[in-house]
């Protein structure tokens, strides 16, 4: 694999992206949610101390007033919760079609005719969204963390907590949505495996509370086997949100979710490479 | 090596439909071969599998003396594809540096490379900064015909390249690759239109139902079993004429033709003697030439009768 092939991809993907005012388009939607949750979060605070908290009018701190400090074991969790899958839904809809454009009949032909290698393209793609994923993200949280300050009047690092857990669990997903898109060239398809990954991610967190629900057997083996290598997301999310609540990083746990997160992401990207090198275009 | 693409036996099929039975084919190096027949008869897929894109089933590729999978041979092929999609939001500008990126040119070779193929195709420099998406399929197909110009290939292969085009584009178009023959570039080319081919290449191969049915130099495929002789007018010609051995074909006024059956330079020549002999003054002498939809036309018919 030449790096240099693989960054031409993906540069071209960042490129095209740019110019077809789509990465605008994006920055736009995300800025306009953060504006949404800066009007909806409506928080008094005197003195380092909350005396009431709404979120999109309901009451989410109410009768005594609250410190900042305490605040943060209630309210951040809830933000890395929200900015993680929030993030993680809002990711999946946005790069759907990529992938599939760039393998589109009348251009994939000219572009395998050049020289480059069908891995190196499989793999300038998710390098190329990933870049998009995270450069869109950042400017999410960048903004999320700002809307805190102001109504906080204190830093917060629950905004970008959220966003790495988001990113950590789009590796996975995008490796699926790449494999779909590689073997059918549908964006539909391809969000549809990407809504599926992340649905089966968070139900597999709570693993042992679904297996039970589940009557002994073939079914449960198949359930079992199913949800093994599948990314935990929800137990990511939890970790992080412990974390911006002030508690220590589980990194016992912490760890293997977020390696077996990638491992499931390179595992995908290669079978699109390998459906890929032997597909006929 | 003296030729720049060699195919035995090739054979493509999807599922029950055989795109390519059998395809024997040799492109001398230099030469302006031209692939034609009706639409479906595997042009494209043979196209596709010169050049690595789709893979064939049976057979043999040998490509610029090497693999079509070779990767570092594909910086000396450029390529236009039947139905070109380029991203909508590059400028040609964009989309040539692109290309000229992946193919390894270096950034100042990538400037002066994209303004030398972009003139060369004649695109209009208003809409060099422009997006493609707002392109007639004309201009779209210009861009197209730059790309695979671009860095002077030795092989250039371009899928029905005056699709879209008008009739003076077109003539630009065959201009440009005749251009690039004489400096020394091998074309391979596709088309349904055999005039167009007829005017630009000077190698064809007839492709019908997957097959090659005629192949060969186009000057000598087009020559007839005969031969036309034009005598000026004069008392007694015909008889004199028709004596020598020649058939009266057209009266011009103060001029006739004539026709000779064969092809032998001796019984020409012989013919013509006697000719002169009885008095007759020759205006001309060439041979009957076919024009490519009547070769096009004697190869099929017999084989797909033959196929039935
Ligand atoms: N990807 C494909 N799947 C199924 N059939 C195909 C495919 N590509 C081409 N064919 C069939 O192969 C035959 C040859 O097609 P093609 O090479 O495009 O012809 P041409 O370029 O000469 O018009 C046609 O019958 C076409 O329908
Ligand atoms: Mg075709």
């Amino acid at each position: 694999m030449n790096p240099r092939t693989v960054w031409n991809v993906a540069a071209d993907v960042l490129r095209e992206a740019v110019f077809s005012k789509y990465l605008i388009v994006l920055f736009g939607l995300i800025f306009l949610g953060l504006v949404t949750l800066a009007l909806a979060l409506d928080l008094e605070v005197v003195d380092g101390m909350i005396s009431a908290g709404k979120l999109f009018g309901g009451t989410i701190i109410g009768g005594q007033s609250m410190a900042v400090g305490e605040l943060l074991t209630s309210i951040m969790p809830v933000i890395v919760y929200l900015v993680c899958f929030l993030g993680t839904i809002f990711m999946i809809i946005a790069v759907a079609d990529i992938a599939p454009r760039v393998l589109q009949p009348g251009r994939v032909e000219l572009t395998l005719s050049l020289p480059i290698r069908r891995h190196e393209l499989v793999a300038g793609i998710y390098l190329g969204v990933l870049i998009i994923a995270a450069s869109s993200t950042l400017f999410g949280i960048g903004g999320a963390s700002m809307v805190l300050f102001v109504k906080l009047k204190m830093a917060s690092a629950a905004p970008l907590v959220g966003a790495l857990c988001a990113l950590v669990g789009f590796l996975a997903i995008y490796g699926v949505m790449l494999a779909t898109s590689c073997v059918a060239r549908s964006p539909a398809l391809s969000a549809g495996f990407g809504f599926l990954v992340f649905g089966a991610g968070l139900a597999t967190s709570d693993r042992r509370l679904v297996l039970m629900l589940i009557k002994s057997g073939v079914t449960r083996d198949l359930a079992a086997l199913v949800m093994g290598p599948l990314p935990r997301l929800k137990t990511l999310a939890d970790i992080g949100g412990e974390y911006a609540g002030g508690q220590a990083i589980r990194w016992g746990e912490a760890v293997p979710v977020i390696g077996g997160s990638v491992a499931f992401g390179l595992f995908f990207v290669a079978l699109a490479c390998i459906v890929v090198t032997v597909k006929d275009y | 090596m003296t030729v720049a693409l060699r195919a035995r036996g090739i054979e493509k099929r999807f599922g029950s439909v055989r795109a390519v039975t059998g395809l024997d084919l040799e492109v001398p190096l230099g030469a302006c071969f031209g692939l034609i027949g009706e639409n479906g008869a595997g042009k494209t897929t043979f196209i596709k599998m010169v050049l690595g894109i789709t893979r064939p089933n049976a057979g043999e590729l040998s490509v610029l003396g090497g693999s079509p999978h070779d990767v570092t041979l594909r910086r000396h092929i450029g390529y236009l594809p039947e139905r070109l999609q380029i991203p909508e939001s590059f400028s040609p500008l964009r989309f040539l540096a692109s290309v000229g990126r992946v193919k390894g040119l270096t950034r100042p070779q990538i400037v002066d490379e994209t303004r030398r193929v972009l003139e060369l195709v004649g695109l209009d420099p208003v809409a060099w900064k422009r997006s493609t998406g707002g392109f007639s399929k004309g201009m779209r197909q210009r861009t197209g015909l730059a790309a695979a110009l671009l860095g002077r290939p030795k092989l250039l292969v371009l899928d029905e390249p005056t699709d879209g085009i008008d009739p003076l584009g077109r003539a630009q178009i065959r201009d440009l690759i005749a251009d690039a023959v004489r400096e020394g570039t091998t074309v391979f080319l596709n088309s349904h239109l055999l005039a167009e081919t007829e005017k630009i290449c000077d190698h064809v191969a007839v492709l019908s139902q997957g097959r090659v049915v005629v192949r060969g130099a186009l000057d000598v495929l087009k020559r007839k079993d005969a031969f036309r002789v034009r005598f000026k007018k004069a008392d007694g010609d015909v008889d004199h004429a028709t004596a020598a051995g020649f058939a009266p074909v057209d009266d011009l006024g103060d001029s006739r033709v004539f026709k000779l059956e064969g092809q032998s330079a001796e019984a020409l020549s012989a013919a013509l003697a006697k000719a002169l002999g009885a008095g007759l003054i020759v205006l001309e002498v060439m041979p009957e030439l076919k024009d490519l939809e009547t070769i096009l036309r004697e190869a099929i018919v017999p084989s797909a009768r033959g196929a039935a």
